[in-house]
């Protein structure tokens, strides 16, 4: 007869979809902040348009990931307490107050972009938002992964690659929700960017850093797959429930349509950026909008696969 | 004076798995039928004959590096001078990352108004059975076992949108008693006191056996600690 073991656990995901949502707008936020951020310091006057959607959708995405995690909050009457109480050890904590601070920086950067002509202060600057705001979005960012692998009662979690991994998240999903949502503003309203292979040449940068990380999203998440699979007995477990349970979402949406065919695209599209030629606008889109689905589903399986069970062999382990 | 370090340890050979310390719990504590601050896990082992059966109660740790304080957003989940691990409702977000955190599945979350049961006008045998409802107004109330004497030191019913764990039952240790499932024990198996005080049960049991605890890869360092178990198979 195999080894039968019962405890009585409450059942149920302790993290649903919200927190899911919450950690893939966040890195959503922080990617676009970056991105407006570099090409407003960086690029030529021409990409403005580009800039300042990336930079509006930074402190909504964040917000709204915020909201999901008030949603999910059991006791939301009670989240003052955060403020009250100052609990340094917390990762947590740490994340409420720099999202914050984010999303008001964040907030005034986009707001001095779109409607420059408001009087304001001298420090309250699009530079000085800009400047500040960049290391708290790093922070964010790192955040994000970090609330994960500090809880080292999950093996899924608590790994050098989930932290890589969110940080490469945030770098994909960002730029590609940007540019996403700029060809879709931009077939509703003219921008002027002037002719249209000069604008895409501009953008080949953009178009390489995404493909790098993505490509190093894969490795990650194939360093991830190596630290589980010959980590200690939980991990392999960990990894092992992880796969069956959402194994094939994530090796279709998450890596497949993700991730691969984004690649392919953007590698078949790089020889369209420059030299009087333009990249298919809908077939970029398609792939941003790929790496958004793939970002969603990575953070999914990592989020709510992590969280299967502890084996009851584990957690009867006495020494 | 040194501080007091509480502690419990539980001897497995002692340990009949009777579960009475699961029922007084819940009643010392007002804890909802579903969750379980005393628990325990059932293993069975290897084919007949050579069978073995396990029997681990098990409750909070009381961790010395516990997890849940250290990832608390609010110190809702905080370290007692005395070395309990204790939790303030008031406090509480009920963000359940205490529950993530914990590696032993020891905290419950209060989805929804708890004790559902004693709300219900459904009557267990109708015609023949009082429902849950009624009990509890004829009771006057929350629930028919309520002890009031738990909300002298915790919400003495935790309310919805929080979470809830084993205190050592602090009420009754702090008037100089033991907690409700050492009492309870019919075969002594649970030793309640500090073992900054070597003449304290469980300092004397730990000095005279060898001390083990739930996961201890974990780092946690649980103050509940077992000693002495049967044989496997």
């Amino acid at each position: 007869m195999d080894t039968e073991l019962i405890l009585t656990l409450q059942r149920g995901v302790i993290w649903d979809e919200r927190v899911v949502g919450d950690l893939f707008l966040g890195g959503v936020g922080v990617g676009a902040f970056l991105f407006a951020f570099l090409l407003w310091r960086f690029a030529e006057e021409r990409y403005l348009p580009l800039v300042k959607v990336a930079a509006t959708i930074a402190p909504v995405s964040v917000s709204a990931g915020l909201g999901l995690l008030f949603w999910k909050l059991g006791n939301k009457l009670n989240v003052h307490q955060m403020m009250l109480n100052i609990s340094p050890t917390s990762v947590m904590w740490w994340g409420a107050i720099i999202q914050g601070a984010f999303v008001a920086l964040s907030a005034l950067f986009a707001f001095r972009l779109l409607f420059p002509q408001v009087s304001l202060p001298r420090v309250l600057s699009a530079s000085v938002a800009g400047f500040l705001g960049v290391p708290f979005a790093v922070a964010v960012g790192i955040y994000h992964g970090l609330l994960l692998a500090v809880l080292t009662s999950h093996p899924l979690w608590a790994s050098g690659p989930m932290i890589v991994t969110s940080v490469l998240l945030f770098t994909v999903t960002g730029v590609a929700a940007s540019v996403l949502v700029y060809l879709a503003l931009r077939a509703a309203v003219r921008f002027e960017t002037g002719p249209s292979d000069i604008f895409a040449q501009g953008l080949k940068p953009v178009a390489l850093v995404l493909l790098a990380s993505a490509a190093l999203l894969l490795v990650t998440l194939f360093a991830w797959w190596v630290d589980l699979r010959f980590g200690s007995v939980p991990a392999r477990l960990a990894l092992q429930a992880m796969l069956a349970e959402h194994g094939i979402v994530l090796a279709v949406f998450g890596i497949g349509f993700g991730l691969l065919v984004p690649i392919v695209i953007g590698i078949s599209l790089l020889p369209h950026f420059g030299a009087g030629r333009t990249p298919s606008a809908a077939l970029v889109g398609l792939a941003c909008l790929l790496l958004l689905v793939g970002g969603f589903t990575i953070r999914y399986a990592a989020v709510i696969g992590g969280q299967l069970p502890t084996p009851l062999s584990v957690m009867a382990t006495l020494s | 004076m040194a501080k007091k370090r509480y502690a419990m340890v539980i001897d497995l050979h002692r340990c009949v798995g009777c579960a009475a310390c699961d029922i007084a719990c819940k009643a010392e504590n007002n804890v909802p039928v579903e969750f379980h601050w005393s628990n325990h896990i059932v293993e069975t082992r290897g084919t007949f004959p050579n069978t073995t059966f396990r029997y681990i109660p098990t409750l909070c740790n009381h961790c010395e590096n516990a997890p849940c304080v250290t990832n608390c957003p609010t110190t809702a989940m905080y370290k007692a001078e005395n070395g309990m691990t204790l939790h303030d409702a008031n406090k509480c977000i009920g963000c359940r990352l205490c529950q993530l955190a914990c590696p032993y599945g020891v905290i419950f979350f209060n989805k929804d108004t708890p004790h559902a049961n004693y709300r219900d006008s459904q009557a267990a045998i109708p015609g023949a059975t009082f429902s849950g409802r009624e009990m509890a107004e004829r009771t006057q109330a929350p629930l028919p076992y309520y002890n009031p004497a738990r909300a002298e030191t915790y919400a003495g019913v935790r309310p919805r949108g929080v979470v809830e764990k084993c205190t050592f039952c602090d009420h009754k240790v702090a008037v100089g008693e033991d907690p409700a499932c050492v009492t309870a024990c019919p075969a002594d198996a649970r030793l309640f006191g500090d073992l900054n005080d070597p003449e304290s049960k469980p300092a004397k049991a730990l000095a005279r056996h060898r001390p083990r605890v739930l996961q201890r890869d974990k780092g946690t360092q649980p103050h509940v600690f077992y000693i002495r178990e049967y044989g496997k198979a």
